[in-house]
């Protein structure tokens, strides 16, 4: 440890003081300061007190990893992912690794890449938190969405806004969590929603759970109580009432019941939100990644039919159906709510419904057809056997639940060069946010119960002008931007649709 | 109240004097000098008149979990060294091959309960079988161990119950799945009301593995977890 400096990376342009170590860091990764949102050249954040020291831990760290768990193995230096032969399947991650040649003898099936090749950022990440040097974080540049901006001309500043609102607030439940070491062993406190997505607004709910991932035990029930509490205390609004946040999850009932009667509304909408909207706060991120990967696998590999013939990327069709059965059922949830509730809350609910939910299955259909429209390098090759196959789907799909629902819809815009339709949709989008983060205009949505009287109010006019514009540009990217034979619109009328 | 310390495995591994420059100067009078891998120990023993201990008041010894590169005689007298100075050494109960080895030790030899992965040494019925074998030895409580084996502590209560008269200490973790000695967590504070209470006065070691930033915050835990 003592290779590393505890500097703090200062913004040229205010002067703030930071580090740029959030829970993403990678070491490549745009920075944004987080008083100001200056961006930090290359130059400014990988300076070599900083960074290169840093590195220097990483490496050895990552060392210590492979030595400990592949006896024999060569490490070889930093690189890329490994290239995938017949003999040697392509380990699950991207990006930067630390490569290890193995003995003869050795092997590089799925498990062992994951665990083994360690990525810098997972070394990176743990120094940073050892020496607690995350304070103010530098945030990293969201890429797609920049680029969009960018080609758009546009500021959208109240997703920005929101989106350095979450980190912040991400980070100070971090350190309510740490504080009082409420999260145990085998367990992640998994958030959900918008301080999930990124889009934080002053009135926002913090949706959580303890996802459990090993050995029940009887305190998983009374940690959880805690956490309500210290969250309580913290000043963080409560979970909905519906029971489905705000209490412990165990990943079994996530992986087995995926349809039939078993698989409740309630837990439905756990794993579907597991998949679009979800992020660790706190230790033990691991275990939201083993329950994802493994829920993935029972969608890829229950998808037997579809990659019978060949090994071609497919729209994974058991997914694709599960998010769009939640979609529906969000839908016929808001007219039950509405009756259960006497209207209370109407107005914002469908306001959210038509955005920020629409925007979750949006995603997940963006996911699902990205698998036939984009699918990624190592997805596009020959492959000698299933399991081969499907590790690589279930690599494609993990990497863009990495993302959040924004960037995934941002990402899909960029791919078809759908500047317009993206104009449209994320201006509605940033104006969606700006009514949430008004504090006058979402309380009156709040108050607003009937529907007669939302029709005449103004600033439910607004929510419903702002809603049809998203309406639009989402019609204008799917059904207007590409519409070649397997395209685009093909695909969204095939699968999407019917 | 307990006396706690760390053991020296659990912050730097086979590193004991990086581990005990880590401790020095903080307010723990007890330490565990580990040589839980056999290679660990002639170096140990070498070391055993030149540590600086003086801010201990409790000193003991973790001898190594197996014996491969020493044989179970050189690890016994390597051992002897600290029995001399009359530390306890912790023993676990499945190291042992050829119990005359031991049988010297009296009650400096402490042997501690095993998690669910060992074959013996595990329950109180379990434990037993060495005490007949070593009726002067003492007692190391791991508590995780314990938790592991029988989530419900009923089985913490009943190795209390039977050895806590012959308990020298306790050591203290939270176990994750895989076996792997993590830090404490609120989930063992929890685990530990009601057993905590019936525990005598002795040293507590902490074997989880913790960075030095979170040394403090680790002994903090263990003193809510066993004194509320």
């Amino acid at each position: 440890m003592d290779e590393i400096r505890e500097e703090r990376l200062q913004c040229p342009e205010c002067g703030e003081r930071q580090f740029e170590g959030p829970a993403t860091f990678e070491p490549n990764a745009q920075l944004a300061c987080a008083a100001c949102g200056h961006h930090f050249t290359p130059e400014e954040t990988i300076g070599p007190r900083v960074v290169h020291e840093g590195l220097e831990e990483a490496k050895r760290r990552a060392d210590e990893l492979i030595r400990k768990t592949l006896p024999g193995a060569k490490i070889a230096g930093v690189g890329r992912t490994p290239k995938s032969t017949p003999d040697r399947p392509t380990p699950h991650r991207s990006g930067f690794l630390r490569v290890a040649h193995l003995s003869p003898g050795q092997s590089w099936p799925t498990p062992i890449c994951n665990r083994y090749l360690v990525p810098l950022a997972v070394c990176f990440r743990s120094i940073f938190d050892t020496l607690g040097l995350v304070r103010r974080t530098a945030i990293p540049e969201a890429t797609a969405l920049h680029a969009l901006r960018t080609r758009c001309s546009q500021t959208w500043e109240h997703i920005e806004a929101c989106r350095e609102d979450s980190a912040t607030e991400r980070a100070n439940i971090e350190e309510i969590l740490a504080s009082k070491r409420l999260v145990p062993p085998d367990t992640a406190l998994v958030i959900f929603g918008s301080l999930a997505r990124d889009e934080w607004s002053g009135g926002s709910d913090v949706d959580w759970t303890l996802l459990v991932d090993g050995e029940a035990r009887q305190e998983h029930l009374s940690v959880s109580q805690d956490i309500s509490l210290a969250l309580k205390e913290a000043k963080y609004r409560e979970p909905g009432p519906g029971g489905v946040f705000g209490g412990v999850c165990f990943s079994h009932e996530l992986i087995h019941q995926i349809g039939g009667d078993a698989d409740s509304n309630r837990n439905t909408t756990r794993r579907i939100l597991l998949l679009i909207e979800s992020t660790v706060v706190g230790p033990n991120e691991d275990v939201r990644e083993r329950v994802i990967r493994q829920v993935l696998k029972r969608y890829v590999e229950d998808d037997y039919e579809y990659r019978i013939s060949e090994r071609k990327p497919y729209i994974p069709r058991f997914f694709l159906n599960d998010v769009v059965r939640y979609w529906r059922m969000m839908a016929v949830d808001f007219a039950a709510k509405r009756r259960d509730r006497s209207g209370d809350k109407w107005a914002i609910r469908n306001f959210k419904l038509r955005m920020s939910r629409k925007l979750l299955f949006v995603a997940g259909l963006c996911m699902a057809l990205s698998c036939r429209l984009r699918p990624s390098a190592v997805l596009q090759q020959e492959f000698d056997s299933d399991e081969q196959f499907c590790s690589a789907m279930i690599d494609h799909l993990n990497d863009l639940i990495a993302k959040t629902p924004i960037e995934i819809l941002a990402q899909l815009c960029l791919d078809f060069d759908a500047d317009e339709a993206a104009n449209d949709i994320f201006s509605s989008y940033d104006a969606f946010l700006g009514v949430l983060r008004g504090s006058d205009s979402r309380d009156r949505l709040e108050e607003l119960i009937q529907a007669e009287e939302a029709l005449s109010d103004p600033t439910f006019k607004r929510a419903r002008q702002i809603a049809r514009d998203y309406q639009r540009g989402l019609t204008k990217l799917f059904f207007k931007t590409d519409q070649t034979d397997g395209g685009l619109t093909d695909m969204a009328q095939r699968y999407g649709v019917f | 109240m307990h006396v706690y310390g760390f053991s020296t495995g659990a912050l730097a591994l086979g590193d004991f004097n990086r581990a005990l420059e880590m401790l020095k100067g903080r307010d723990l009078k007890a330490v565990e000098l580990s040589a839980l891998r056999d290679h660990e120990l002639p170096a140990l023993a070498d070391s055993a008149d030149s540590l600086q201990l003086d801010q201990f008041s409790y000193v003991s010894v973790h001898a190594p979990s197996r014996f491969s590169n020493l044989s179970e005689a050189e690890a016994s007298r390597y051992l002897s060294v600290f029995v001399r100075k009359g530390w306890p050494v912790v023993m676990h109960p499945d190291a042992i091959r050829d119990p005359s080895h031991w049988k010297g030790f009296g009650s400096l030899l402490s042997i501690e309960n095993m998690d669910k992965r060992k074959p013996a040494g595990r329950t109180p019925a379990e434990l037993a079988l060495w005490f007949d074998e070593y009726p002067e030895a003492s007692f190391c409580l791991d508590l995780a161990h314990a938790r592991q084996v029988d989530p419900s502590m009923a089985m913490a209560h009943d190795l209390i119950t039977r050895f806590g008269d012959r308990l020298r200490q306790i050591h203290l973790s939270e176990l994750d799945s895989k076996s792997k000695h993590r830090p404490l967590s609120r989930s063992t504070v929890l685990a530990l009301e009601g057993v905590a209470a019936r525990l005598p006065r002795v040293a507590v070691i902490i074997e989880s593995m913790v960075d030095e930033p979170e040394l403090d915050l680790e002994v903090e835990m263990a003193r809510i977890a066993l004194e509320g």
